[in-house]
C-alpha cells in the first residue's frame, strides 16, 4: 500500500470515527430527553391518578360539590394527557385499558348521586349499592393508579435499559476509536516510521564511510523507491569512491614522485648556485673594474635570489614530502632580535620608514625549538611588510599568548602601513607560486613561495597565521606558534642599568616599544615627549645615565639640540641618538652629529637597549683624558659593519697594546671623530658600510681642522686603481685590501701615527 | 449408622426436589401463560419441573392444593378469599393475568335483556361461591335491583348450556370459555346483557407454604418462566391463540374474539387486597362464611419477595 493511500486511509478512518463518535452522543443525549419526557408524563399520570383517587374518598365522605368538581376537573385533565399527548411508550392494549377505565369510571362517580332507583327504597340497600359503588370507585383508580406507577417504573426501566444501551454504545463507540487509532499509530509506525529509521540509519552509515550500507525496505510505496534510489546512490557512490581512491593513489604517487624530484633538483641547484655566488663573491674582492662589480653585484644578487628560491621550493618539498624536521635547541629571544634587526635593517635601507620591534615584557627569554625557522618565519613576514611599505612604518610585536606547563604559544604580529592587500589577492595569498596581483611581482619581485611557506612551518609548530589587510590601508599579519621553554634565567641586570633611560620621542607606538624593550632587560625607563621637558625632567632631579634622542621626522632646531646636549653634558648625562634607514644625511647637514655619544639605528633591539649608556659614560670621560689615562698606549677606532671583521682587526691590534673603539657604520665613527680632542691616534675603516660608508665618514671628519692629519686606513674587497683613488679622493690616508694582512697593518700604521701621537 | 440415615435423608430430600411442581390449572383462557411456558419450553429452560394438573374452575383448583394433590394452584382471588377467612397454610405468589370481562351474564335472547336493569324479576343462574355469583350480585346491586326481586338458580358451569336451553334460567353469569361455548351452540337464542366493568378478575398464581419453606428456588425459576411466558404472548399473539385453542378446545375465532379483553402479565398490586377484601365483605353478607369470621389480612397471605427478585416494578402493594 502507498504511504498517501495509507495517511488518505488514516484520514478518513479518524474522519468516519469521529462522525459515528459526534452523531453517536447527539443520539444518545436525544435519547436521554426522551426519556426525561416520557419519565415526566408517567409522573403526571400517576400524580393526576392518585389525586383522583384521594378525591374520590373525600366526596364519599363529605359530599362536597368542590370535591366533585375537582374529580371532574382531575379526570378530565387526566383523559385529556391520555389522548391528546403522544405515549409511544405504552402498549396500546394498555392505553386502551386505562381509557376503558377513565370512560367507565365517570359514569360510576355519577351513580353516587343518583336518587332516581325504582321500586326499591329499602335503606340497606342503598347503603349496599352505595358501598359498592364507592368499592368500585376506589379499585377503579387505584388500578389506574397503579397502572400510572407500573408506567412510570416501565419507563424507568426502560431509560436504565436505554442508558446501559447507551453506555455499550458509546463504549463501542469510543472503543473503535481506541482501536481505530492504535491500528493508524501501528500502521504509521510499521509502514512509515521504521522504514524512515532504516532510511536515517543507511544514510548515516553512508555519512560515517560504509560503502557496503544497504537499507532493508522493500515495500512498494513510495519510502521503498527512496530506499531503493537510496541503495543505488550508496552503490554509486562506493563506485565512484573506489575510482577515485586509485585517482588518488595515482597522484600521491606522482606527487612523491614529483616532490622527490623537486627535493632533488633543488638540492642539486643550491650546490652550484652556492659556487656561483662563492665564484662572484670571490670576483670581486679580486681587481675587478667599477663596471664589472656593478655586474658582479647583480650578478651576486640574482643567484641570491635564486639560492632563496631554490630554498623555498627545498623546503616545501621537504614540508610535502614529510621529510622537514624542525630543530629543538635553545636560543636566546633577544639574540633573536638582534638577528632580525640586522636584517630589518639591510631590507628597509634608505626607506623612510620607521622599524619598531615591540617584545613582550614577559617574554621568555629563552626558548627551545627550531631557531632558524623562526626567524626565516618572522624576516619573511617583516621582509614582506618593509617591501610594499613605502612611507609609515613597520611594527614588529611579539607577544606570549599563553605560557602553561612548559609550552608557550607566541603570537609574533607585523604591523605595516603599505599598500594592502584587495580581497581577491586575499582569497590566494597563500597558494603557492601567487602574488595578490600580478603586478605585485612586476613591481616587487619575489615568487609567491614565502607565505605559503611559512604558512606550512608555522604549522608545524602546532600554529596558525592569519591576516587582516585593507587595500591601501596596510597589513597585519599574525602567526602564532609553540615553543617549549626552559627554566627562566634572569636578566643580568648590571648595577648601572639601574639608572633611568630617558628616552625622548613624539612617537607613542616606539615609545611603547622601548618601554616593553626595556621592561624586557630589566632597565629603568623614561619617556619624554620633546626636549624641553627631558631638560625639566633632569632638572628636577630626574638620575638618568643616558638620554636617548629619536631624530624627529620635521626639521630640528639644531641650537636647540645642541644646547640639549651640551646642558646634559653638564649634568653628566651623555646623548645617543636613533635614527631612521633614511637620516644620516640630515643629521649630517645639520652638523650635530658630533655631539652624540652613540649612533643608533631603528629598529632598537631589546639587546642594544640593555647595554645603552652602560660604559659609555666612562668611554666619554676616557675620550677627552686619553693621553693621561692611557700614557703609553695607541688609541685606535676600528669601523666595520661586520662583528666578525671587528673581531679580527682589534685581535690584530691587540698585539699593537693598543686601546681599541669599535663603531659599527660611518655615522657611529663619526660621532667620536667629530669631538674635538677624541684622542684616537688612528682610525681604521671599512669602505663599504650601511647607513654611513668609510668614504664618506672621511670626508666628514676631514672638514674638521683637528682632524685634518688623523691616520684614516681604508679596507677594501675592491682592489682596482680607481677605488683607491676615490678612497684616497676622499680623503684616507692609506688604502687596505682584503683579505687583510696583519703585517701590512701594523706597518703602515706605524708609518702613519706620529710619534707624538704614540 | 447416623451417616446412613444422613445419606438416606439427603436421597430422600433430592428425590423430593426432583419431583416436579404439580399445579393446578384451571381449564381457562386466563391459564394461558401456563400453557405457553409448557408448550414453549420456558419451564424446562428455567429449570424448573412442572405437572399441569388440569380442573374446571379454580375453586376446584384451590380446594386441590389444600388437599396436597397439587403443590401449586392457578385461580382467581376469590376461591383465596373464601379459605381464609379459615386457613392460612397458602400464599399468593403473584398474580399473571387479568380480566374485566371474564365473567359475563348471558341472557336468552327471548328475554330481550339488553340492558342490566332488565335482568329485574327475571330468573339468573350462577355458579355458588364463585366469581360468577359475585359479579352477578355486583351488577344487580350497580343496577338497583335488590337480588331479593329476582330468582337465582344455582348451576354448575357445564350445565348452565343446558339449563338456559331448557329455559330453567332466563340468565346466566359465567365465566369464559363456557360463555362462547354456550353461543357457539345456542348461537342467536343466547346474547350477552351489557354489563358495566365492576370487577376485574386477576388470575394468580397460589403456592402451600410448605412449598414456599423447602422449594423457593424453583418457585422462582417458575415465576421466572411464566414471565417468560407472557412476554411470549405480548410478542407472538397468534401463537397464544393458537396454543389456546388448542387446549381450550375453541375455534380460533372465537379465542381471537374475546383475547383482547384478557391482559397477561406478572403483577401484585394494592387492589387486588381491595378487590378481595370488598370480596370477603360480600361472602360474609351473603353468608358464605360465617358472620363471626374476622376479615384476614391478606398481607400476610401474600409472598411478594419472588416476583421481586423476577420483576420488582410489577410489585406495588404499599
Amino acid at each position: 500500500m502507498r504511504v498517501e493511500t495509507k495517511i488518505n486511509l488514516a484520514t478518513l478512518s479518524t474522519v468516519v470515527c469521529a462522525i459515528v463518535l459526534v452523531l453517536g452522543n447527539l443520539f444518545v443525549l436525544s435519547e436521554q430527553f426522551k426519556g426525561l419526557d416520557r419519565t415526566e408524563k408517567a409522573q403526571t399520570i400517576t400524580r393526576l391518578s392518585s389525586s383522583l383517587l384521594v378525591l374520590t374518598q373525600e366526596y364519599v365522605l363529605f359530599k362536597s360539590a368542590s370535591v366533585a368538581e375537582a374529580w371532574f376537573s382531575t379526570h378530565q385533565e387526566l383523559e385529556g394527557l391520555l389522548a391528546s399527548t403522544s405515549l409511544s411508550f405504552l402498549r396500546p392494549q394498555e392505553l386502551n385499558d386505562i381509557h376503558e377505565s377513565l370512560a367507565e369510571l365517570k359514569p360510576i362517580f355519577n351513580e353516587l348521586n343518583r336518587g332516581d332507583l325504582s321500586g326499591n327504597i329499602n335503606p340497606d340497600f342503598l347503603e349496599r349499592r352505595q358501598s359498592l359503588i364507592v368499592e368500585r370507585l376506589i379499585t377503579e383508580t387505584l388500578m389506574i393508579s397503579e397502572l400510572g406507577y407500573r408506567w412510570a417504573a416501565q419507563v424507568n426501566q426502560n431509560q436504565a435499559n436505554n442508558l446501559k444501551g447507551l453506555t455499550l454504545l458509546e463504549f463501542i463507540g469510543l472503543g473503535s476509536f481506541v482501536v481505530v487509532i492504535t491500528m493508524l499509530v501501528v500502521l504509521m509506525r510499521l509502514g512509515v516510521l521504521n522504514p524512515l529509521v532504516k532510511l536515517k540509519r543507511t544514510a548515516d552509515a553512508i555519512r560515517h564511510g560504509d560503502e557496503n550500507a544497504v537499507c532493508d525496505v522493500n515495500t512498494h510505496d513510495e519510502l521503498g523507491d527512496v530506499a531503493r534510489a537510496v541503495n543505488q546512490m550508496a552503490h554509486n557512490l562506493a563506485h565512484k569512491n573506489k575510482r577515485l581512491r586509485e585517482a588518488n593513489s595515482r597522484v600521491e604517487m606522482a606527487s612523491q614522485a614529483k616532490t622527490e624530484f623537486l627535493s632533488n633538483m633543488s638540492h642539486e641547484i643550491r650546490t652550484p648556485l652556492n659556487g656561483i655566488v662563492g665564484l662572484t663573491y670571490l670576483l670581486k674582492d679580486s681587481s675587478v673594474s667599477g663596471n664589472q662589480r656593478l655586474l658582479l653585484d647583480s650578478l651576486e644578487k640574482t643567484s641570491r635570489n635564486l639560492i632563496d628560491l631554490v630554498s623555498d621550493v627545498l623546503d616545501i618539498s621537504k614540508i610535502e614530502a614529510g621529510n622537514m624536521e624542525l630543530e629543538s635547541r635553545v636560543f636566546s629571544t633577544l639574540e633573536f632580535f638582534d638577528k632580525v634587526s640586522g636584517i630589518m635593517t639591510g631590507a628597509a635601507a634608505n626607506k623612510p620608514i620607521e622599524l619598531i620591534i615591540d617584545p613582550s615584557a614577559g617574554m621568555p627569554l629563552e626558548l627551545v625549538g627550531d631557531e632558524l625557522r623562526f626567524r626565516q618565519i618572522v624576516v619573511n613576514l617583516v621582509g614582506n611588510a618593509i617591501k610594499f611599505t613605502q612611507i609609515g612604518y613597520v611594527h614588529l610585536s611579539i607577544h606570549v599568548l599563553s605560557n602553561i606547563d612548559g609550552v608557550c604559544r607566541l603570537r609574533v604580529q607585523v604591523q605595516d602601513t603599505g599598500v594592502g592587500i584587495s580581497p581577491q589577492g586575499q582569497a590566494n595569498l597563500f597558494r603557492q607560486f601567487h602574488q595578490a596581483d600580478v603586478s605585485v611581482a612586476r613591481e616587487f619581485g619575489g615568487s609567491g613561495l614565502g607565505l605559503s611557506l611559512i604558512k606550512k612551518l608555522v604549522e608545524m609548530m602546532n600554529g596558525s597565521l592569519g591576516f587582516s589587510s585593507e587595500l591601501g590601508q596596510g597589513s597585519t599579519f599574525w602567526a602564532d606558534m609553540e615553543f617549549e621553554t626552559v627554566t627562566t634565567t634572569e636578566v643580568q641586570v648590571q648595577e648601572e642599568s639601574k639608572n633611568t633611560l630617558l628616552f625622548v620621542s613624539e612617537n607613542p607606538m616606539l615609545i611603547q616599544a622601548m618601554s616593553n624593550a626595556a621592561s624586557l632587560v630589566g632597565r629603568n625607563f623614561e619617556a619624554m615627549p620633546n626636549l624641553k621637558q627631558a631638560f625639566q625632567w633632569v632638572q628636577g632631579g630626574g638620575k638618568s645615565i643616558g638620554v636617548l634622542l629619536d631624530f624627529p621626522r620635521g626639521p630640528i632646531e639644531r641650537l636647540v639640540w645642541l644646547e640639549f646636549v651640551k646642558s646634559m653634558g653638564v649634568h653628566g648625562v651623555p646623548c645617543a641618538v636613533l635614527l631612521r634607514g633614511d637620516d644620516p644625511p640630515r643629521l649630517l647637514s645639520q652638523k650635530i652629529s658630533e655631539v652624540f655619544t652613540a649612533i643608533y639605528v631603528k629598529p632598537l633591539t631589546p639587546l642594544q637597549l640593555q647595554s645603552m649608556f652602560i660604559g659609555s659614560h666612562s668611554h666619554l670621560m676616557d675620550r677627552t683624558d686619553f693621553s693621561n689615562a692611557e700614557m703609553g698606549k695607541l688609541n685606535l677606532l676600528i669601523v666595520d659593519d661586520s662583528e666578525l671583521n671587528l673581531k679580527v682587526l682589534e685581535g690584530i691590534l691587540s698585539r699593537k697594546q693598543a686601546n681599541i673603539t669599535k663603531a659599527y657604520n660611518g655615522l657611529e665613527a663619526l660621532s667620536y671623530l667629530l669631538q674635538f680632542g677624541h684622542g684616537f691616534n688612528a682610525v681604521v675603516m671599512d669602505v663599504q658600510m650601511p647607513l654611513m660608508d668609510g668614504l664618506e665618514a672621511t670626508r666628514e671628519l676631514r672638514k674638521h681642522s683637528f682632524n685634518a692629519d688623523l691616520p684614516v686606513i681604508g679596507l677594501t674587497g675592491e682592489v682596482s686603481p680607481e677605488d683607491e683613488k676615490r678612497a684616497l679622493q676622499a680623503g684616507m690616508s692609506a688604502v687596505l685590501h682584503k683579505p687583510l694582512q696583519p703585517d701590512e697593518l701594523m706597518l703602515l700604521l706605524n708609518k702613519l701615527i706620529k710619534p707624538e701621537q704614540g | 449408622m447416623i451417616r446412613f440415615v444422613f445419606l438416606v435423608g439427603v436421597f430422600l430430600s433430592s428425590v423430593a426436589y426432583a419431583a416436579p411442581l404439580r399445579i393446578g390449572v384451571s381449564d381457562s383462557l386466563m391459564s394461558l401463560p401456563v400453557y405457553v411456558a409448557e408448550s414453549e419450553g420456558f419451564f424446562a429452560k428455567r429449570g424448573v419441573g412442572v405437572e399441569i394438573v388440569n380442573c374446571l374452575g379454580g375453586m376446584r383448583c384451590f380446594q386441590n392444593m389444600l388437599d396436597g394433590k397439587t403443590e401449586l394452584s392457578t385461580a382467581t382471588e376469590l376461591p383465596m378469599v373464601f379459605n381464609s377467612f379459615t386457613r392460612s397454610d397458602f400464599v399468593l405468589l403473584t398474580t399473571f393475568a387479568s380480566a374485566s370481562n371474564h365473567v359475563k351474564v348471558l341472557a336468552r335472547s327471548s328475554e330481550r335483556i339488553d340492558a342490566p336493569h332488565k335482568l329485574s324479576n327475571k330468573t339468573l343462574g350462577y355458579v355458588k361461591g364463585s366469581s360468577s355469583q359475585y359479579v352477578l350480585d355486583l351488577v344487580l346491586v350497580y343496577n338497583g335491583i335488590d337480588p331479593g326481586n329476582v330468582k337465582l338458580k344455582e348451576l354448575k358451569p357445564e350445565n348452565a348450556l343446558t339449563a338456559l336451553a331448557n329455559k330453567e334460567v332466563d340468565a346466566v353469569s359465567l365465566w369464559e370459555p363456557f360463555v362462547s361455548r354456550i353461543q357457539q351452540e345456542l348461537g342467536s337464542d343466547v346474547q350477552l346483557v351489557p354489563i358495566p366493568k365492576l370487577y376485574t378478575e386477576s388470575f394468580n398464581l397460589f403456592a402451600m407454604q410448605s412449598v414456599v419453606k423447602n422449594r423457593p428456588q424453583e418457585l422462582e425459576r417458575l415465576i421466572l418462566a411464566l414471565k417468560d411466558s407472557t412476554q411470549f404472548i405480548q410478542t407472538h399473539p397468534d401463537k397464544a391463540k393458537a396454543l389456546a385453542g388448542k387446549r381450550l378446545k375453541l375455534p380460533i375465532a372465537m379465542i381471537d374474539r374475546v383475547f383482547d379483553d384478557y391482559r397477561f402479565r406478572l403483577g401484585l398490586n394494592r387492589s387486588l387486597y381491595r378487590t378481595m377484601e370488598g370480596q370477603a365483605r360480600w361472602a360474609i353478607r351473603e353468608g358464605h362464611v360465617s358472620k363471626a369470621l374476622l376479615q384476614p389480612n391478606y398481607g400476610n397471605l401474600t409472598n411478594p419477595s419472588f416476583l421481586k427478585k423476577v420483576d420488582p416494578g410489577a410489585v406495588s402493594l404499599q
